[in-house]
């Protein structure tokens, strides 16, 4: 699941990079941070046969860490998770609707190949909700490729951005 | 002002469903899987 704005072409190399034999969809509109409840990820849903959620974890859920493989294969495996309830999706305040509709506003705009216009309404939405990173970010990624397309993602630039509220 | 979304999916609840496009463009949906054990990761690019 890509949250990426910029849709399969920017999501695509890292799934071939990670010789990925799963289903991967791309949210590029971010419809599911309204609906899951969640403004940052990578996060992860174990769902069962029912369609019930088993396990989750908002944040740090990186497929890449051998705590996080070891739950996903425990799953898949059949075991049956006592996983208690994640604190963060506790907490009552979900993401603000309205930034989600303005940065899915932007993203026709962006598509429209109107760039700044974009730029304008997400904005808009990262200051009515300044810990929405999907949003943030996705503003960080089309301004600054250099430090997302270039070679690693640059996190400590990210983390610089994140210290001066840009 | 902080517009509350009135959705936060917890433990137990069932997963609302969704319809998304493939990196090829074909909708795929959660109900798609209903019956199978599903593990579902959000990330990204950045």
């Amino acid at each position: 699941m890509a949250m990426d704005a910029q849709g399969a072409a920017k999501a695509r190399p890292y799934v071939e990079l990670a010789h990925g034999t799963f289903q991967t969809v791309v949210d590029a509109e971010n419809v599911l941070g309204g609906m899951y409840g969640f403004r940052a990820i990578p996060n992860g849903y174990l769902i069962d046969e029912n369609g019930v959620v088993q396990y989750e974890k908002l944040g740090g859920f990186d497929i890449r860490k051998p705590e996080t493989a070891a739950i996903v294969n425990r799953w898949a495996e059949g075991e049956d998770l006592a996983a208690p309830q994640d604190p963060k999706a506790e907490a009552k305040d979900g993401p603000s609707a309205e930034a989600i509709a303005l940065f899915q506003k932007g993203l026709e705009l962006y598509k429209a190949d109107s760039v700044d216009e974009a730029m304008v309404l997400w904005r808009q939405g990262f200051a009515l909700d300044p810990d929405n990173y999907i949003i943030r970010k996705q503003i960080w990624a089309v301004e600054n490729p250099d430090r997302f397309y270039a070679g690693d993602v640059d996190y400590e630039w990210q983390r610089e951005q994140t210290a001066k509220g840009q | 002002m902080t517009v509350k979304a009135s959705n936060t999916v917890k433990v137990g609840d069932t997963a609302p469903d969704f319809t998304l496009p493939s990196l090829d463009g074909d909708p795929v949906s959660l109900s798609d899987y209903r019956g199978k054990r599903v593990a579902l990761f959000m990330w990204a690019s950045w």
